[in-house]
């Protein structure tokens, strides 16, 4: 189902699902929801043929947007935790994006790499500041005074990831998801054309950010806690494999349901001896499955 | 000072022994291995494991032999995902796999050839003591590079593994038969990679969890030398040892940075890497 | 393909969160924390068949040899339980998950325990960052007994995170710290010099700053020349060694554990520095299994040799029982473990006693377990208001692959009174 149809139905869904579901569920569906945000920016890269192993830079600092907010002053009204979130992960992305723009491949992916892990360490480090590896408490945020509760939550993961969805399919009919398109197929040919692919790629890059910042302010309300680990690059592979995943399925829902799925495998595999076996069991069995439908 | 140095040796000894093989795979081959890291920790495991079960001499052989074995196995995964990507999804789940494994194989305890190594014991080098097992770390790993240098240097593969290694589309176009001697470097790096982890089990400990931060390093040691060339890998691991002895004896708490930056600061500078002659950033 | 995939997730997810689990609901009154809570029961409780035990510990990565241990002692422990009869006569049935992932997904795996699952009690959490991210959530949700058993931070205590539901049956860094610099100064009265070596993470900075300010409170001529922190799972201390073998210190203070621990030691023990300098390992019971050197200062915070085995039977009993069912003996994350489970059994059991009831609802359980004192085989816990155990701690010298001159560090002596910030306490010692 593509289109517009396709984001109605998502809300019917999402709908049945907070009415008939348990507290396990709806938590389940919140949280896949605002990490799914997260997912959609790293989708954005790859698009590019870019694989961002540092997004979880970005997704860090939307969470720690709420955390340090909190802690320092007290405040827990979400439009200023939004606000601060898009403001601070976009300006991370336009720089890390200005900087590795000169770089493609592995490279790419290193730098990004190191730049998160650098975040990484010094929220480590200054951990007087910023709770260090303990990290921080995030309370339920407020609305005008109003606490958001868990419908208010709920409504909220929603919004995200319907909004998300629309971007997604106002993006893809746009200029620039075909000089993306252009870019990972052939880059020297788009830039005989005339573009700027280091702009683009920073731009790209800047709304990456503020996707994956958001997923983090967002998963940081719903689990009540930031942490280091989600500048870690460890967190970013797992945004990278689920957006791998997400690629499989057809937008605009594809990256929802990309990390539904990742996350119910992760979830899932926690029962077991060695969840790790059971993961990878699981994301080879979507890669035959993938390849054999598509041979 | 004698000190300084010796940290610095043990340090560049370990960055070299992860991060060779990673030369091979992705320098030549263009195989993003995830999982590379696990072959590290395989090679060890498995060393520790039969060297204590079977005695010094048939254990290593045994070692070698099992990992002789491995290669033909990840060529063969490997050549089943058609793009980078692809690789890039199955050597994570090859990596989570192969930790899987290690839990049910090998258990969640230490596994290391320290205590072996000990038994060498250790010389006296300017009033400060060094283990012989160092020395032999040093000369195991010198002579695996001197095996590289004539393969490389002195061979008719070699000279096709360089060119392949600059520009794979030129030297198939001269006549190269790219693909294969794609494939023989994975070969090579993979059991290079497997050896080198065996010969670390005398100075390191293995476990669950290992292989990921293992991976880092590898790729870091990589990038900042260059794709290019073994050389460049082993300046690199050099440089990132003489940066970290530098940092924990000058300045401590920038160690849990000090690799990250290296990377950062290459990546802007040369982004091709410090000892690569023609950069190549894709 | 790709629809059929989600749509049979989504169904299938539906399916099983229809099926709710059935618990009594319990609804906490107010928002604030200060007044006790009040709860309401919905159905009568009754006698119940089954009690479900979610167990939460690492059993991947790197922290699984304390994870391991701990689960492994869980199911001696349960097994022995339901031989005598069960908690109250309801058959334990253990449900374990692993602790890897991040903080994030333990909130998750908190709540498919408490909702999904429907435990009556959880025991977990090694990592004091999980810890930290599950206790308000438990607080919030309210419905389980929750026990923390082994994770060390102090902030738990300072803060007040512990007020309705949650629990720690164990000791903090501030345990560990205070016990070890009490037992060096015993033993080296006459210590000059020290150097920290320690993972840069909360718990590593958590547990050197703990020591430090002990040392230098009761002894303030100490001088710290220098303070090492190394990145957790690096594999090479080379670098480190090197520095301590300069700076010539009287002792080392550390509290690096797994496979950093065992690194060290064997890179330590191959340059000497045994020879030169003595090394104060704050949870270093590990590496006695692992070549740990003689004559070196290390605390469990448990060791299985106390209380004597000969003496003490309930230990005795634990360490044969571990040992043929495990082949080693129990090293202190089973003990943790121990402490924890026996904890909730004992909380129930009294709580049915003293309301006089079959199954006792959650706020007697609670109420009990804030003043519950009980014999586990590696200590005699006492529970206090503040929901934190007071746990004291063994100290010895190693000496070859076992643990002399024991000393056990009384609770009282190495754990601030309840209402007292650790910080302040220890700068009053």
């Amino acid at each position: 189902m593509r289109g517009w149809l396709s984001v109605v139905a998502f809300i019917g869904v999402a709908a049945v699902v907070f009415a008939a579901g348990g507290d396990y569920l709806k938590f389940v569906a919140a949280y896949v929801m605002m990490w799914s945000l997260a997912v959609w920016g790293a989708q954005l890269l790859l698009r590019y043929g870019l694989v961002n192993f540092g997004i979880g830079g970005a997704y860090a600092v939307g969470g720690y947007a709420a955390g340090l907010l909190y802690r320092h002053f007290g405040i827990a009204e979400v439009t200023l935790h939004i606000l601060t979130a898009v403001v601070a992960a976009g300006l991370w992305g336009l720089l890390s994006g200005v900087v590795s723009a000169r770089v493609r491949g592995v490279q790419y992916a290193l730098l990004n790499l190191a730049l998160s892990m650098v975040l990484y360490s010094i929220l480590l480090k200054f951990y007087w500041a910023t709770g260090g590896s303990d990290g921080l408490y995030v309370p339920l945020p407020r609305f005008f005074d109003a606490s958001l509760g868990d419908l208010g939550l709920y409504l909220l993961a929603l919004f995200f990831a319907t909004a998300w969805m629309t971007l997604g399919l106002v993006y893809s009919q746009s200029a620039a998801a075909r000089l993306a398109d252009g870019v990972r197929i052939n880059e020297l040919r788009v830039s005989a054309l005339g573009a700027h692919i280091n702009r683009q790629i920073a731009a790209a890059s800047a709304l990456a950010s503020v996707s994956a910042g958001l997923g983090g302010l967002g998963v940081a309300y719903v689990t009540s806690h930031v942490s280091p680990h989600y500048a870690h690059w460890s967190t970013s592979g797992e945004l990278v494999v689920a957006a791998l995943l997400s690629n499989f399925l057809p937008q605009p829902w594809g990256f929802v349901a990309g990390a539904a799925a990742y996350q119910a495998v992760r979830l899932f595999s926690l029962q077991f001896v060695t969840p790790e076996l059971f993961v990878g069991v699981a994301l080879l069995a979507t890669l035959g499955l993938w390849r054999y439908y598509r041979r | 000072m004698i000190n300084a140095l010796v940290a610095f040796y043990a340090f560049f000894l370990n960055l070299l022994a992860v991060s060779i093989g990673m030369a091979f795979i992705y320098g030549v081959a263009r195989v993003l291995n995830l999982a590379h890291g696990a072959f590290f920790v395989l090679g060890g495991y498995l060393a520790t494991a039969l060297i204590t079960r079977l005695g010094p001499v048939p254990g290593a052989l045994a070692t070698a032999a099992v990992l002789a074995a491995l290669p033909p196995l990840f060529y063969l995964y490997v050549r089943l995902t058609r793009n980078e990507l692809e690789q890039l999804f199955a050597t994570y789940a090859l990596l989570l796999l192969m930790e899987g494994l290690f839990k049910l194989v090998f258990g969640y305890g230490n596994y290391t050839l320290a205590d072996l190594a000990a038994g060498l014991g250790a010389a006296s080098v300017g009033g400060q003591r060094v283990p012989y097992a160092y020395f032999l770390a040093g000369v195991a790993v010198a002579g695996l590079m001197a095996t590289f240098y004539l393969l490389l240097y002195k061979t008719r593969l070699g000279l096709y593994m360089r060119a392949v290694s600059d520009d794979r589309e030129m030297a198939a176009a001269l006549g190269v038969r790219s693909p294969l001697v794609q494939h023989l470097s994975i070969f090579l790096g993979i059991f290079a990679t497997a050896l080198l982890g065996a010969v670390a089990a005398t100075w390191q400990a293995y476990t669950l969890g290992l292989s990921a931060e293992v991976l880092i390093y590898a790729f870091a040691a990589l990038v900042i030398g260059g794709l290019g060339n073994i050389w460049g890998t082993a300046a690199a691991s050099a440089l990132v040892a003489v940066a970290r002895t530098a940092v924990v004896m000058f300045y401590p708490e920038l160690e849990l940075l000090v690799i990250y930056i290296a990377v950062i600061a290459v990546l802007l500078i040369r982004p091709g890497g410090i000892f690569t002659r023609y950069a190549r950033v894709a | 393909m790709g629809i059929a995939f989600v749509a049979g997730l989504g169904v299938g997810a539906g399916l099983t969160s229809l099926m709710r689990p059935q618990v009594s609901q319990l609804t906490p009154t107010g928002t604030a924390t200060l007044e006790a809570p009040k709860y309401t029961t919905v159905s009568p409780a009754r006698r119940k068949e089954v009690f479900k035990l979610g167990v939460v510990t690492f059993q991947t990565g790197a922290a699984s040899i304390f994870g391991i241990p701990a689960l492994n002692a869980a199911q001696l422990l349960v097994d022995q339980i339901n031989q005598a009869g069960g908690i109250l006569g309801a058959k334990v049935e253990l449900v374990v998950r692993d602790e890897s992932g991040g903080p994030d997904k333990m909130v998750a795996v908190y709540r498919e325990l408490t909702q999904q699952a429907g435990v009556d009690a959880y025991v977990g959490l090694i990592s004091s960052a999980d810890c930290l991210a599950v206790a308000p959530v438990a607080e919030d949700i309210g419905t389980t007994l929750t026990v923390f058993f082994d994770c060390a931070t102090k902030q738990l205590v300072d803060r007040g995170m512990m007020k309705k539901v949650t629990f720690r049956t164990g000791g903090t860094t501030v345990t560990d710290g205070v016990a070890l610099a009490r037992y060096v100064l015993e033993v080296m009265p006459d210590v000059k010099t020290v150097v920290g070596l320690n993972q840069d993470y909360a718990y590593g900075r958590d547990e050197w700053a703990d020591f430090k300010n002990a040392l230098l409170t009761m002894k303030p001529d100490v001088k710290v020349l220098d303070e090492l922190f190394t990145p957790l799972f690096a594999t090479d201390y080379s670098a480190q060694i090197s520095k301590i073998l300069d700076l010539r210190p009287d002792l080392v203070h550390t509290s690096l554990w797994g496979p950093d621990l065992v690194n060290f030691i064997k890179q330590a023990t191959a340059r000497g520095l045994f020879q030169q300098t003595r090394v104060a390992f704050a949870r270093g019971e590990f590496g006695l299994y692992e070549g740990m050197p003689d004559d070196q200062i290390v605390e469990g915070p448990h060791y299985h040799g106390f209380p004597d085995p000969k003496a003490y039977y309930i230990n005795r009993d634990f360490v044969e029982a571990y040992i043929s069912r495990f082949g080693s003996p129990p090293p202190y994350p089973a003990y943790h473990m121990a402490n924890a489970i026996l904890g909730v059994k004992y909380a129930f059991e009294v709580a049915a006693a003293v309301e006089n009831v079959e199954w006792p609802d959650l706020s007697a359980v609670v109420k009990i377990f804030e003043r519950l004192a009980y014999a586990t085989p590696g200590d005699y816990i006492i529970m206090t208001p503040n929901h934190n155990a007071m746990r004291g701690a063994v100290v010895g010298i190693s000496k070859g692959g076992k643990l002399t001159a024991l000393k056990y560090m009384h609770a009282a002596e190495v754990n601030p009174p309840v209402g007292v910030l650790s910080d302040q306490w220890v700068k009053s010692l």
